[in-house]
C-alpha cells in the first residue's frame, strides 16, 4: 500500500462513493494530488463535485472508499477522523466568516481563537493576503474580494496540509474574478499549500491549476494536466465539456486517420471506426470559389473569430481564426485543412454526428 | 474602533443576566426546605388576606410552624387526591363544604377525636367526624331599603319568580358560593323543584354579576332591588367606605343555607397531633373571635359570639341536609349550563 | 480492435459499488452526536410526561372513555374552544401583521412609541386584562355609564363568544406582531424593488412579495396564539365562555374527577397535534439565511399620506383597549389603597420570589430548547421534527393539568424534588417550551451551516463551535426566547400555586389571592409591579430586534 509515490500524495481519494437516499451523488471517485500542487475539480453544477470536496472535509461520509491526507487515513471502513482532526483549511463558497468576530479574530480562529495566542502568524497571514490594515473590522464592512482574502487567511492560518476552495470566485463580478484569482493563486503558491478548489468555470479551471479532474454526473472522467486535457480529451464527453470541438467519423490504420478531410496524423496509435476529434482553432481556412465548404455563420469576438462551415457532405464544422477578415465573410466557399495530429474515439457506439 | 466598542457594548446585558442569574442561584440555593420537625403543612383553599394572622398568631402561642399553601379550595382537594399516599399535606382548609364532602368519600380525609367535633353543632360538621366547619356563610337577599322595604320581600327565593320582580333581581352564576346554594337545593327540593325555580328566574330577567361585590354594587346604586348574595359582603365592602351604605341584609324564615368554611386532617398526616391542636385553635375563643371581628362570618364553635350585626346563628333555619353533599358541583354546573344560565 | 485506446483509467471503476465494504456505523460530522440526540430525547420525553399522565388516568377508567366523548356537551364544547381558537387567531394575525408593518416598515408618527406601546399587552394576566376589560365594557360599566347620559341604555353583552374573542384577542396578537417584525426585519429590500420594477403597486408587493416571505413568522406567531387560546382558563372563565378548558376545570374542581379530565385533555392534545400539522404545512420549506454575508441595504418605509391618521387611531384604540384599560382600572384600585399599608414594602420580597422562578424556568427553558433546536433545523428528520413538535403541547394544555401531572410524578417518583422551585421551573419549562424553541428557530435558520463548517476545518470540535461560534451568533435569539418565557411565567398562576414551594408566594399569586377576597386595592401594587417587571422583558426583546437588523 504504501509505495513511493504514495508517500509524495498530498491526498489521495479510492474509489469514492456518496448516495443521498438512492441518488449516487458521486461514485468510483480516484484522486491522488501530489504536495504543492492545485487540482481543479471542474464539471457542470450538480455533477457532485462539492460532495467529494465535502467528502474530503469530513462533513459528509462516503458510503464506501478511503480518504488519505498526507498518507495518514482520515476516512475508510471503519475509520471516520472527525473534520477538525484532519488538518484540512476550508474556503466556503459564500465564505462564511463568523459575522460577530473581527477580521483578526476571524484569522485567529483556527489558531485558539486568541489574537494574542499567536500575533505574529496571524500578521503573517494577514500580510500574505494584504489585509493587515483592515483586521479591526467586522467582515460585513469589507468588500467581496476583502472578504474573499479573509477566509483564505483565516483557513492557512493554521497551517494546513491541504486546503479546500468550493466555488471560490462564483460570488465576485467579473472585473473582480480576474484579479483576485491570480491573487489567490500567489498567495497559495507562496504558503506553499496543496489545494483543491471546486469549479464550473472551464476558464477558471485552465488558468489556475496544475491539475484538472473532469467530473460528470457523479464520476471523474478524467485527470489531467490543463494542456493535455485540452489536447487530448479522454472522451467525447470531456472534448464537449471542454472548449469547442469539431467530430468527424473516420477509420483509423495506426498512426494516420481516413476521414472526409483526407488521411490525418492520429495523436495515438488506433484502428478501426473512429470518431475523430479536433480544437476548432486547428482548423485551417482558404478562401476559394471551388472549395468543398461553405462559411455559413461568422462571429467576430476582436482577438479572434469564429466561422461555422458547412462541408458539401453536409458536415458543419467551426474554425476559430486569430486576426481579421482576409476576405472570410459569409457565403464564400473555402478550402479547410489540418496541420496538427487530431484525437480518435472509437466508435462503439456508432457515429455521433457533430452537431453545430 | 468604535465598531469594535460596541461590539463590546453589546454583551453587557448578557453580563448583567449572567450576574442576576448567579444570584438567583445563590437565593435558590439557600432557600429553606420544609422540615417537618415541629411544623406542620397546610393546603388552604381559604386565601392569606383572611387566615394569615391566624396562623401567625398560632405559631406565636404554639411554636409549631406552619407551612401553608394557599390556593383554590378544588385545585388544592384536586392536587390531595393526586398526591396520594406521599402528600405533605397535615391540614385541608378549605373554604367550602362540598370539596371536603369529595374527600372525605374518596376516604383521604382522618376522623375527627369526638370531644373536638361536640364543639359544633352537628349541622355544621361531617357526620362521619371527618371535618368540622370553622366559620359560616349565611346565603341572603340583599335590598336597598330606600327603593323597598323589608315587608315587600317574599317569604322564600321562590317568590322572586313573581313577575313583580321582573329584572330587579341580581344574582353571580360563575360564582362558586351560589353554586353550592344550587347543589343545596338539588339536595333538599330535588333535580326538579331547583331546575322549575332557576329557569323561571332566568326568564324573570334576572341580572347575570361577575362577583358578589358588583352585586351589591348595583343593589347600592339602584340598578337593582334585590342581590342574592353572601351575607358578610355588605360588611366587607363598608369597611372600605368613609360614607354609609345604604344596602341590608334580608334573611328568610326557612331554608336560609350557612355553607362553611371548614377543616380536616388527611389521613396520610404524620403529624395528626400537631395537626388536631391546629384544628382546636381554629375553634378556640382566640380565632372564632378573629372570624367574628375580622371577616364577619359567623363563628361555629359553640361558645363563640356573634357579631352583633349580624342575626345569632341559632335563629338561622338552615335546610336538613349534610353539607358534604354539596360535593356535587359537577351536576350544578350541568344543570346551570343546561339552562344556559352559565 | 485490439489498439490501445487512452480511456481515462478512472472511468474504468465504473462496476457496481461494493455495498459490503465500509458499512459499519462510524459518527460522522453530518450525523447528530449521540449527546445532542440524548439531550433532545430527555427534553422531549420531558415534554411528554403530562401525556403520560393522561394516558395512565384514562386507561384507569376504561370503557367509559367513550361515553365521556361520546356526551353531546363535550361535543359541542369541543367545537366552541375550535370556533375561538380559529377566530382569535385569524384576528390576532390580522392585527399582528398589520401593526408590525406599520410599526416597522411605514413612516407612521410615533412608531417608536407604538412599537413598544403594542407589544404590551402581552405581559398582562389574562385573568388581570379580562376583569378589566368587564370593569370597562360590561353591564354598568365605564364605557356605558360614559355613555348614559346619550341615551344608551344597553350595551352589547361582553359576556360569551365575544368578549372571550375581543380580550384573547388583545393578549395575544402580539405574539404575532413580535414575530412578523423580526421577520420584516429580515426580508431582503431588493426583493421589493425587483417587484416594483416588474410592475407592482405597493399594496401588490406587499401582497404577493412581502406576505408569502412572511408566511413563516406568521405561522409561528399564529401558533403561539392558538395554542395559548385553547389553554387559556382566565380569561373565558371570568368571561362565561364555555370552552373546552372550563369543561376540564369543571371535571377538576367541580366533580374533583381526574379520569374524565384527562379523557378531554387527552382530546386536547389530539387538536393540538392537528394545529402543529397545519402550521408545518404553513411554515414551508423557507431558507433564512442570506448567502453572502454582504452589508445589509437600508430598507425603505412606506409613506401612508392620508392614511396615517386612521393608522395612528387603530393603534391608540388597540393600545386604549388591551393595555390603557387595565393599566386605569389597577390604577383606580392603587388610588383607593391610598397610601396606607406597607404593600410596596411588602411587594418586594414577592417581587424578588418571582423574578426567581421565573428567571431560573426562562434560562432553564432556553437551555432545555437548544439541543431540540439543532436536532430539528440541523438535522431535520421524521425523528427530530417529532420531538419539536413534542415541545409543543405542554402549552396547549390548562396549566392544571400540566402542574397535576407533575404533582402526579413528583409526589410517587421525586418526593425529595416535589415542591421544591426545581419542580416549579420544571413545570414552566414544560409548559413554556415552545416560546424559546420558536424564537431561537428562527434564529439558528439565519445562521448558514456553512460558519459552522468553517469552524471545523479550523479545528474546533462539535463542542466548541457550539459554544464559540453557534451561541454567540445565536444571541438574539436565546435573549428574545428568555425574555418571552420570563414574562410569561411572571404571570402564571395555576402552576405556580399548586408546585411552588410552600409558602411561596409571588406577584401572581398575589393579585389572585386579593382579587378572590375582592380586596382589589391590595392587588394593584404587586399587578403594577408585574406590569412594570415584564415590561422590561419587553423592551430586551424589543432591543435586540433593533440591533439584530
Amino acid at each position: 500500500m504504501t509505495t513511493e509515490t504514495d508517500q509524495q500524495s498530498a491526498i489521495r481519494c479510492r474509489h469514492l462513493c456518496k448516495h443521498f437516499g438512492d441518488v449516487p451523488a458521486a461514485c468510483g471517485v480516484d484522486l491522488d494530488i501530489e504536495s504543492g500542487r492545485f487540482l481543479a475539480l471542474l464539471g457542470p453544477s450538480g455533477c457532485g463535485k462539492t460532495t467529494v470536496l465535502r467528502m474530503i472535509a469530513g462533513f459528509e461520509m462516503p458510503d464506501i472508499g478511503e480518504v488519505e491526507i498526507g498518507g495518514r487515513l482520515v476516512s475508510g471502513p471503519d475509520v471516520f477522523v472527525q473534520p477538525e482532526q484532519r488538518r484540512v483549511g476550508m474556503v466556503f463558497q459564500e465564505y462564511a466568516l463568523f459575522p460577530h468576530l473581527t477580521v483578526e479574530e476571524n484569522a485567529a480562529f483556527g489558531l485558539n481563537g486568541r489574537v494574542s495566542h499567536r500575533p505574529e502568524r496571524i500578521h503573517e497571514v494577514l500580510t500574505l493576503v494584504g489585509l493587515e490594515g483592515v483586521r479591526d473590522r467586522m467582515p460585513h464592512e469589507l468588500s467581496g474580494g476583502q472578504q474573499q482574502r479573509v477566509a483564505l487567511a483565516r483557513a492557512l492560518a493554521p497551517r494546513p496540509e491541504l486546503i479546500l476552495l468550493d466555488e471560490p470566485f462564483s460570488n465576485l463580478d467579473a472585473a473582480l474574478r480576474d484579479r483576485v484569482r491570480q491573487e489567490v493563486r500567489q498567495i497559495l503558491r507562496k504558503a506553499g499549500v496543496t489545494a483543491i478548489f471546486v469549479t464550473h468555470d472551464q476558464e477558471e479551471a485552465l488558468s489556475l491549476a496544475d491539475e484538472i479532474a473532469v467530473m460528470i454526473d457523479g464520476r471523474i472522467m478524467q485527470t489531467d494536466r490543463p494542456e493535455r486535457l485540452y489536447r487530448r480529451p479522454a472522451s467525447h464527453l470531456v472534448a464537449t465539456f471542454l472548449g469547442d470541438a469539431n467530430f468527424l467519423p473516420g477509420t483509423a490504420r495506426g498512426d494516420t486517420v481516413e476521414c472526409e478531410l483526407g488521411a490525418l496524423p492520429a495523436l495515438e496509435s488506433v484502428q478501426g471506426e473512429v470518431e475523430i476529434m479536433f480544437r476548432p482553432e486547428d482548423l485551417l481556412l482558404t478562401a476559394d470559389d471551388n472549395g468543398p465548404g461553405e462559411i455559413i455563420e461568422r462571429t467576430y469576438f476582436g482577438h479572434d473569430q469564429m466561422l461555422k462551415i458547412r462541408m458539401n457532405s453536409q458536415t458543419l464544422l467551426k474554425s476559430r481564426l486569430v486576426g481579421c477578415c482576409r476576405g472570410l465573410h459569409e457565403g464564400q466557399r473555402v478550402r479547410v485543412h489540418l496541420e496538427t495530429p487530431v484525437m480518435a474515439y472509437p466508435s462503439r457506439y456508432g457515429c455521433p454526428v457533430a452537431t453545430v | 474602533m468604535k465598531k469594535k466598542l460596541t461590539h463590546v457594548a453589546s454583551y453587557i446585558p448578557l453580563l448583567l443576566l449572567l450576574l442576576v442569574g448567579i444570584v438567583l442561584t445563590g437565593r435558590f440555593l439557600l432557600m429553606e426546605r420544609v422540615d417537618t420537625r415541629n411544623a406542620i403543612t397546610i393546603y388552604s383553599g381559604r386565601s392569606e388576606d383572611l387566615i394569615q394572622p391566624l396562623i401567625d398568631r398560632f405559631t406565636e402561642e404554639t411554636g409549631i410552624r406552619v407551612y401553608i399553601r394557599y390556593g383554590q379550595t378544588a385545585e388544592m382537594a384536586a392536587t390531595i387526591l393526586e398526591e396520594g399516599r406521599n402528600s405533605p399535606a397535615d391540614i385541608f382548609f378549605a373554604q367550602d363544604a362540598g370539596a371536603l364532602g369529595a374527600l372525605s368519600r374518596a376516604g383521604r380525609l382522618a376522623p375527627l377525636p369526638e370531644d373536638l367535633l361536640e364543639e359544633v353543632e352537628p349541622r355544621f360538621r361531617s357526620p362521619k367526624h371527618h371535618w368540622i366547619g370553622v366559620s359560616g356563610r349565611a346565603r341572603v337577599a340583599a335590598y336597598n331599603p330606600h327603593r323597598i322595604s323589608p315587608e315587600q320581600l317574599p317569604e322564600d327565593l321562590s317568590g322572586f319568580c313573581a313577575p313583580e320582580w321582573q329584572g330587579r333581581v341580581g344574582w353571580a352564576p360563575a360564582n362558586g358560593s351560589f353554586q353550592a346554594f344550587v347543589t343545596a337545593l338539588r339536595v333538599t327540593q330535588g333535580e326538579e323543584a331547583t331546575r322549575t325555580w332557576l329557569a323561571c328566574m332566568q326568564a324573570n330577567g334576572t341580572r347575570a354579576y361577575a362577583k358578589n361585590t358588583p352585586i351589591i354594587a348595583a343593589v347600592e346604586a339602584g340598578e337593582i332591588d334585590v342581590g342574592l348574595v353572601n351575607h358578610y359582603y355588605i360588611h366587607a365592602m363598608q369597611q372600605g367606605r368613609q360614607t354609609t351604605m345604604h344596602v341590608r341584609n334580608h334573611y328568610f324564615a326557612s331554608d336560609v343555607l350557612v355553607n362553611v368554611a371548614g377543616a380536616s386532617i388527611i389521613d396520610t398526616s404524620g403529624n395528626k397531633d400537631l395537626a388536631e391542636q391546629f384544628v382546636r385553635y381554629l375553634l378556640a375563643a382566640d380565632a372564632q373571635r378573629y372570624f367574628t371581628d375580622h371577616t364577619y362570618e359567623y363563628p361555629l364553635a359553640a361558645h363563640a359570639e356573634t357579631n352583633p350585626a349580624l342575626p345569632p346563628l341559632r335563629t338561622l333555619q338552615t335546610p336538613d341536609m349534610d353539607l358534604s353533599e354539596l360535593d356535587d358541583l359537577e351536576g350544578t354546573l350541568r344543570l346551570l349550563q343546561d339552562l344556559g344560565i352559565l | 480492435m485490439s489498439a490501445h485506446i487512452p480511456i481515462n483509467r478512472h472511468s474504468e471503476t465504473r462496476s457496481e459499488p461494493s455495498l459490503s465494504a465500509g458499512q459499519r456505523r462510524v459518527p460522522s460530522a453530518k450525523r447528530p452526536s449521540l449527546s445532542l440526540r440524548l439531550a433532545a430525547g430527555i427534553v422531549a420525553a420531558l415534554a411528554l410526561l403530562p401525556l403520560v399522565y393522561l394516558i395512565v388516568r384514562t386507561v384507569e377508567i376504561g370503557p367509559e372513555i367513550v361515553g365521556i366523548l361520546a356526551r353531546p356537551r363535550t361535543v359541542a364544547v369541543f367545537f366552541n374552544s375550535l370556533g375561538l381558537t380559529v377566530a382569535v387567531t385569524a384576528s390576532s394575525v390580522l392585527i399582528g401583521v398589520l401593526l408590525a408593518w406599520l410599526t416597522a416598515r411605514t413612516d407612521l408618527p410615533g412608531r417608536h412609541f407604538w412599537s413598544t406601546v403594542t407589544c404590551l399587552p402581552l405581559v398582562l394576566p389574562s385573568y388581570v386584562g379580562a376583569f378589566a376589560l368587564i370593569a370597562a365594557l360590561g353591564p354598568n360599566g365605564m364605557l356605558q355609564r360614559l355613555l348614559a347620559p346619550l341615551g344608551v341604555e344597553q350595551l352589547p353583552s361582553i359576556y360569551g363568544f365575544p368578549g372571550a374573542w375581543l380580550a384573547l384577542t388583545l393578549f395575544t396578537y402580539p405574539y404575532v406582531q413580535l414575530s412578523v417584525r423580526a421577520g420584516l426585519r429580515g426580508l431582503d429590500p431588493s426583493l421589493e424593488d425587483a417587484a416594483r420594477s416588474l410592475g407592482r403597486t405597493a399594496p401588490q408587493v406587499f401582497r404577493e412579495v412581502i406576505l408569502p416571505h412572511l408566511r413563516p413568522a406568521i405561522a409561528a406567531g399564529a401558533l403561539l396564539v392558538a395554542l395559548y387560546t385553547l389553554s387559556d382558563f382566565g380569561a373565558v372563565s371570568l368571561l362565561q365562555f364555555n370552552a373546552f378548558t372550563r369543561a376540564i376545570y369543571v371535571q377538576y374542581t367541580g366533580a374533583l374527577d381526574r379520569s374524565a379530565a384527562a379523557v378531554l385533555a387527552l382530546l386536547l392534545v389530539a387538536l393540538t397535534f392537528l394545529i402543529l400539522l397545519i402550521e408545518y404545512r404553513l411554515r414551508g420549506r423557507t431558507r433564512y439565511y442570506r448567502s453572502s454575508a454582504g452589508a445589509l441595504r437600508h430598507q425603505r418605509r412606506a409613506a401612508l399620506g392620508i392614511w396615517r391618521y386612521p393608522a395612528v387611531a387603530l393603534c391608540a384604540i388597540i393600545s386604549l383597549l388591551a393595555l390603557g384599560v387595565p393599566v386605569l382600572v389597577t390604577g383606580y384600585w392603587l388610588l383607593q389603597a391610598g397610601a396606607a399599608d406597607g404593600q410596596w414594602l411588602q411587594s418586594i420580597d414577592i417581587t424578588l420570589n418571582s423574578v426567581t422562578a421565573s428567571g431560573l424556568a426562562s434560562a432553564a427553558c432556553v437551555l432545555a430548547a437548544l439541543p431540540i433546536v439543532i436536532y430539528a433545523v440541523r438535522h431535520p428528520s421524521h425523528s427530530s421534527r417529532l420531538m419539536e413538535r413534542c415541545a409543543y403541547i405542554g402549552h396547549a394544555l390548562p396549566g392544571i393539568v400540566v402542574a397535576l401531572a407533575l404533582v402526579f410524578f413528583g409526589a410517587r417518583y421525586a418526593p425529595y424534588f416535589y415542591q421544591t422551585l426545581f419542580m416549579l421551573v420544571l413545570a414552566y419549562i414544560i409548559l413554556f417550551l415552545p416560546l424559546a424553541v420558536g424564537s431561537l428557530r428562527a434564529s439558528l435558520l439565519q445562521i448558514s451551516p456553512r460558519i459552522e463548517e468553517a469552524a471545523r476545518t479550523l479545528g474546533r470540535t462539535s463542542k466548541q463551535t457550539l459554544t464559540s461560534v453557534t451561541l454567540p451568533l445565536l444571541r438574539p435569539g436565546l435573549f428574545t426566547g428568555m425574555a418571552l418565557v420570563f414574562l410569561t411565567c411572571m404571570k402564571e398562576l395555576p402552576a405556580t400555586l399548586i408546585l411552588g414551594p410552600t409558602g411561596f408566594h409571588t406577584l401572581a399569586t398575589r393579585i389572585w389571592g386579593a382579587t378572590e377576597e375582592a380586596f382589589f386595592a391590595r392587588a394593584a401594587a404587586p399587578a403594577l409591579i408585574l406590569v412594570l417587571v415584564s415590561a422590561i422583558s419587553i423592551w430586551i426583546i424589543l432591543k435586540h430586534e433593533e440591533g439584530d437588523a
